[in-house]
Parts: structure tokens; C-alpha cells; sequence
């Protein structure tokens, strides 16, 4: 069995460090005479055994005693751990592969592919109404059933779509936007965007994307884009963005009367108050056809969601 | 007074001041090769820096350099041998090309026996058993007795019963570190008209040899086992004995002329020395054998039997350990090789050496046929040399005892 370990273990070592490959062929000669129920020649069990007694029994001989003992029992415990860690191990690969970390779809943790876990980070909310902790699985997206007529959409024709929850001086939702335009793009699919301002001064602007897309919604989309590429604290002085939207040859007079209207006071209360129970918690937070990613993912993640 | 000798001999070994955490190596494999003293490793790097050139055949300034340390090896070596012609002494890569060599090129007629021991190591029976499925020669083998010892009877009875035209024995054995009463067997296989050669491997580092005294016709012997450099080996052989022989190996070096249709060969030694030779090796060994005469063969002889009486006298206290050869250690030199039923020698050495760091050896020792012949899987062997300590061995002792509780 210490032949099997041996062998899996060397052969993960080999694959970074050329000075255990002499190691892994006499492993494999011991592993290939042992499954053929014949002595492993190359004594390499032996040695391992011999090896790991010697550094045990200077410091305990009673523990070098019960390793000697039950060495072959102890190889058998090792090495289902040693499977189940490479199921681990796997698993994680395989999770990152699917949903940007080891762990699974928007779960926390430790993963050696992001090791300070940018993938699952998302700008937290100034203030909740909740007392509950953030979690991602009672998000609840029921509230676009009364607010989507009203939201910037790329395409509401599209069978496939994706809402893109979002602010604009936030860097994950920075990160993420990017991506999630491009794939819409490419895709055809329907992008919504909701603006969800993480900081004060950024609240301000919720009534002027509402206005921009009454207004214009075929223009939206490229001031949108134009806003995300800011600085993030220019996105919070009012003037500048005003003068942005000038430059743009947006009508401020338009907007400025389109915001004072009643209904637009309406509008934007209301998509705020529905996503103050919504259980967002940050942002940013996309659903892609139903699922469901909070923080920037990588965007073969997207992809795949969308071609589900 | 031998205690402060020991310590400042040790002082030599660059290896032995070595140390892993708290540990000091116990090397115990002299039989293998032993560790090389400083004036060894200078001898060695003062070639491969100050003259670095070849031997014989370059005429310039260190060619001609190296040509003198050369020949002054081979006048070291034979008088250290205490032989008469220093073109008797052959350099060679080990004690296995030696023997090989005479195999080889000895002028071989047809019927020609070979005797050898029941002990053998490989170096000293593959050649033979090669040259019998030949049927160049056919091959005896003469048992020893109960412990391991030659029996000058048994020989001389195969000797009077067959006509043998060699005797190849180990003069000291590597398995049990018996040495053979050589100086009577030369004298008894010349009696019948058979030569003698011998495997001095665990000899020639051991005791003060006087070749023109033995009378042996051909010594073969290696510079690892004796402070010289790996690689490095003699073949003694008698002038006209080498005379006689054709070499096996041909090439530079090893004529006087040659056209396309002929060749003549160099007298000896350049005849058996084909191609550019181990000149850093083989000044390392004239400087190897400088250094043993300065210890002096009275002293390692007296380390040795002193060391194996002690080491002996702790062993036979454990219980089923089995000592190969006589139970007196002074017929052992400085070997102890001994088994445990049940217990596996390699194992036992590889947690000795990863533990305490202690050098031995486990295994069939190369001498496979007699562990095959009485079915012992394996022995552990200590070997001895002078700079092994007293507290080496009480430090392999405990380790053992420690060892053994948990196997």
C-alpha cells in the first residue's frame, strides 16, 4: 500500500520537481510487481518504511514502535485520505473552473486559484435594513416583475438574460462590467442594468439614468459605458457628471425637468425600496438566467450560465 | 596516547567533521571504499589545477610533470608492496579490472583449471564462471570450512587430485573479514605448479604486505578501500608472468609502433595500460599510500582488533544475533557481518542511517553464491578502518538496541 501512496504522491511531486522522478519509477516498479501479487524488487516500500522510522524514533520510540506495528494499516488510512483529498483537491479545480471559486457558487474559503478571494468580493451596502448576514441564496429577484419595463435593457426580446446590479465607483462592479457588456454583445442576450449606489454620493445619480433611459434608451447604453470608465470619485461630484452628459449633447434641460417629475420620483423610490428587501447585500450582483453571482467573476463563468 | 592519535588522525578526514544537527556521521562502511584524508584531496586538486596535462605522450612541461607524478606513484606503490620492479605494478579502475585482466589475458591451454573459494565476491567468480561457459577453462570451487575459514587440507586435495593451473582466492574476505593463510597456499599451489592470485581488496588497506616475500604471482587491490580515489586499482602480476600476457584492452599508449597491417607492444606496465589513464586518481593513490605509512599498519591493525573485540563481545549479548565467521574477532579484522531471523538487514541499516546517521552496509555483500548456497537473505556489516572511534561504536550499540526494541 505504501507503494500505492508513494507512487500517487511522487507522482504530484514529479510534476513540479524533477528530483523525485527516480523516486516515482522505483515507486512504479514496486506499485506494477505488487499488483501483480509479486515482492516489489526495488525494496522501495522498505526504504520508505525505514526512512519515516528513522526520523520517528529518535524522538519517541513508543510512537516508532506503533508505526512499525500497524504501518501497513496506517499506509491504508493514508492513503484514502490521500484519495479523498485528491477528490477534494478536484472538486475545487472543478468549482473554479464553474463558478470562479474552489469552493462553489458564491461560497467563501480559501482557493489556491484566488487566494485572496477577489472573485467572491463585493462592495457592501452603506446601510441595511437587515439584521440577518449576507447571504446569497435569499437574494430574491421577484421585485423585476413590477420595475423591468422601467430599467435599461439591451434587448427584452432576448430569450436569454442577464441583470447586471452594479454601481458605478465600486471596483468589483468595474471589474465586472467589462465582461458582462462584452458577453451580452456577443451573446444578443438582454443586459439590464440597476443602478445601486453602495455610497451617498452616488445616490444622486439614480434619477438621472432613469431619466437618460426614458429619454433616450437607445443612447443609454454608451453613456453608461462612458460613466464606468470615470474616475470613481468623479462619478461622485454632480457638476462633473452634468458636464459629461453636456459633452454627450445630452438636453440637461430635459433631464433636469424629467427629474423633478413626479413620476420618476415614484420610479426610482420604488426600485429602491425593492431592492432594500431584495437581499442584495452588494454589489456586483448578476443573474444570469436565474443564476445567481455575487462578486466579479471570471468571465468564462458568465459564459457558461448564459449557454445553460 | 592511541586515543590522541585516533583524534588528530581524524582531524585529516573532512568528512568526519561533518555534522547534521547534533549528529556526527558513523562511517562504518570502510569495506566498500574508505574516506579520503586532506593530503588525498590536495594531491587530486593540485593535478586538476597546477599541471593538468597527460602522461607519456606530451612533451610539454606539465605532460612531462605528470609523467613524474606518475612514475612516482608507481615507485610508492612498489615499495609499499615491497615488490622489486615497479613495472610489475599495473594501475587500474579496481580490484575487478584486475582480476578480469588476468582472466582475460592470460594465455590460457586447454584444460586449464581454476580454484576458487565458496566465498567469493562477484569481482572473483563472474570472470571464472565466464571463461568456463567459454570452455576456455573449467572452474572448482573449494568449500570452507564450518566458520568460514580456509582449509589447507581440502585444497591441497583437490590440488593433488586435479591439475590447476590458478588459484584465485580472496585474501581477505569481505563477507566475514577472514583473512586466508596466504603465504601457505602460495607455497602449496606452486608445490603443484599452480599460480596464485589474489584479491587483496580488504587486504592491502588492512595489513603490511611483502609481495617478494609472499611470492603470490598476482595481487590485485583497489585505491577506494584504502584512502586513494575512487576509480582507482593495482594489479601486481610478476614480470614474467606479465611477459606472457596479451592485454585486452589495446589502444594508446600500449605500442611502440603500429602500421596498417601490424602492431608491437610496450613492455609492461604501458602494454595493460590502454588510453588516457586516471593520472588525478592515480597520484591521489601514491599520496593515499604516503599517508598509510606515516599511520602505520601496526596501529590500524591494533584499532581494528580492538574495535571488533569490543563491537563483538556487545553483539554476542544479543539474543538470535548470528555473527558470519569465527566467533574470535581477531580472525575477522575489522569486519562483522551478522543477521537477525526475522529481522531485515536492510531495513535495520536504512533506520540506523536515517536516525543516528550510521553508515553500514546490508545486503549479499557481492558475495551472492554463499548466501544463495545457505539461504540467509542478508547480512548487516560493519567494517571497520583506524579513524573509527570507541564512541562510534558505543553510539551504533545503542542505536541498535533502540532499534531493535521497535522492529
Amino acid at each position: 500500500m505504501v507503494c500505492l501512496l508513494a507512487f500517487f504522491f511522487l507522482a504530484l511531486l514529479s510534476l513540479f520537481s524533477a528530483t523525485h522522478r527516480p523516486l516515482l519509477k522505483e515507486a512504479w516498479l514496486c506499485l506494477r510487481r505488487r499488483l501483480t501479487l509479486r515482492p516489489c524488487e526495488t525494496r522501495f516500500d522498505e526504504k520508505i518504511k525505514a526512512r519515516i522510522l528513522g526520523r520517528v524514533i529518535t524522538r519517541s520510540p513508543f510512537a516508532a514502535r506503533f508505526l512499525n506495528r500497524y504501518f501497513e494499516l496506517l499506509s491504508f488510512l493514508f492513503f484514502f485520505f490521500f484519495l479523498f483529498n485528491i477528490f477534494l483537491a478536484l472538486r475545487g479545480i472543478y468549482n473554479y473552473y464553474l463558478y470562479g471559486s474552489c469552493n462553489g457558487l458564491n461560497k467563501e474559503g480559501f482557493c489556491l486559484f484566488d487566494p485572496h478571494g477577489e472573485n467572491n468580493q463585493v462592495s457592501q451596502l452603506a446601510q441595511s435594513c437587515s439584521t440577518e448576514p449576507p447571504n446569497p441564496e435569499k437574494i430574491d429577484f421577484s421585485f423585476l416583475e413590477n420595475e423591468k419595463n422601467s430599467l435599461p435593457q439591451t434587448n427584452p426580446v432576448s430569450k436569454d438574460e442577464i441583470i447586471f446590479v452594479g454601481c458605478y465607483n465600486c471596483p468589483y462592479s468595474r471589474r465586472a462590467y467589462p465582461s458582462i457588456r462584452q458577453l451580452a454583445k456577443k451573446t444578443k442576450a438582454n443586459l439590464v442594468f440597476i443602478h445601486l449606489p453602495t455610497k451617498r454620493e452616488t445616490e444622486y445619480l439614480s434619477s438621472y439614468l432613469y431619466c437618460l433611459n426614458q429619454i433616450a434608451p437607445d443612447r443609454f447604453w454608451a453613456t453608461n459605458d462612458l460613466l464606468f470608465q470615470q474616475e470613481p470619485t468623479k462619478i461622485g461630484d454632480e457638476a462633473t457628471v452634468r458636464s459629461l452628459l453636456q459633452e454627450q449633447s445630452w438636453d440637461l434641460a430635459a433631464i433636469d425637468q424629467c427629474r423633478q417629475e413626479e413620476k420618476t420620483k415614484n420610479a426610482v423610490q420604488d426600485l429602491n425600496q425593492a431592492l432594500a428587501i431584495s437581499g442584495i447585500y452588494g454589489t456586483p450582483t448578476i443573474r444570469i438566467n436565474g443564476t445567481i453571482f455575487v462578486g466579479p467573476k471570471p468571465e468564462r463563468v458568465y459564459a457558461r450560465a448564459l449557454k445553460k | 596516547m592511541k586515543g590522541k592519535k585516533v583524534t588528530l588522525l581524524r582531524q585529516d578526514f573532512p568528512f568526519l567533521q561533518k555534522k547534521k544537527g547534533e549528529k556526527k556521521p558513523v562511517y562504518f562502511d570502510n569495506a566498500c571504499q574508505s574516506l579520503r584524508p586532506e593530503p588525498v584531496i590536495q594531491a587530486i586538486n593540485e593535478y586538476y589545477r597546477d599541471y593538468p596535462g597527460c602522461a607519456g605522450r606530451s612533451a610539454h612541461r606539465i605532460g612531462e610533470e605528470v609523467s613524474r607524478a606518475v612514475a612516482a606513484a608507481r615507485k610508492k606503490i612498489a615499495r609499499f608492496l615491497r615488490v622489486q620492479h615497479e613495472e610489475e605494478i599495473i594501475f587500474t579502475r579496481n580490484t575487478t579490472e584486475g582480476i578480469n585482466l588476468v582472466a582475460q589475458s592470460w594465455p590460457w591451454q586447454e584444460g586449464d583449471r581454476v580454484l576458487i573459494s565458496d566465498k567469493e565476491h562477484n569481482s572473483n567468480l563472474l570472470p571464472w564462471l565466464r571463461l568456463q561457459k567459454q570452455k576456455i577453462i573449467q572452474l572448482d570451487v573449494v568449500p570452507s570450512t564450518e566458520d568460514n575459514q580456509l582449509d589447507l587440507n581440502r585444497w591441497e586435495e583437490v590440488l593433488r587430485q586435479k591439475k590447476v593451473r590458478l588459484i584465485s582466492v580472496g585474501f581477505t574476505s569481505n563477507l566475514d573479514g577472514v583473512t586466508i593463510p596466504a603465504a601457505e597456499l602460495i607455497k602449496l599451489a606452486h608445490d603443484y605448479g599452480a599460480l596464485v592470485l589474489l584479491d587483496g581488496a580488504q587486504t592491502v588497506p588492512h595489513q603490511q604486505l611483502n609481495l617478494a616475500k609472499l611470492g603470490v604471482d598476482f595481487l590485485a587491490f583497489s585505491g577506494h578501500k584504502m584512502l586513494g580515489p575512487s576509480g582507482t586499482g593495482v594489479l601486481y602480476a610478476r614480470r614474467e608472468l606479465l611477459e606472457q600476457m596479451n592485454p585486452f584492452l589495446l589502444g594508446g599508449e600500449t605500442v611502440a609502433r603500429s602500421t596498417y597491417q601490424d602492431y608491437t607492444l610496450l613492455p609492461p606496465p604501458e602494454k595493460f595500460e590502454a588510453g588516457l589513464q586516471n593520472y588525478a586518481g592515480i597520484i591521489g593513490l601514491g599520496a593515499a599510500v604516503e599517508y598509510l605509512e606515516k599511520v602505520g599498519f601496526d596501529f590500524i591493525q591494533k584499532q581494528e582488533e580492538e574495535l571488533n573485540s569490543f563491537l563483538t563481545a556487545q553483539l554476542q549479548q544479543i539474543p538470535q544475533l548470528q555473527i558470519i565467521g569465527p566467533a574470535d574477532p581477531r580472525q575477522r579484522g575489522g569486519i562483522i557481518s551478522f543477521y537477525l531471523p526475522q529481522i531485515s538487514a536492510s531495513q535495520l541499516a536504512l533506520i540506523l542511517d536515517s536516525s543516528h546517521w550510521i553508515m553500514v552496509r546490508a545486503g549479499q555483500h557481492c558475495v551472492h553464491s554463499w548466501f544463495a548456497a545457505r539461504k540467509i537473505p542478508a547480512t548487516l556489516r560493519i567494517s571497520l578502518y583506524f579513524y573509527n572511534t570507541r564512541e562510534e561504536a558505543e553510539i551504533f550499540l545503542q542505536a541498535l538496541q533502540q532499534t531493535l526494541k521497535i522492529l
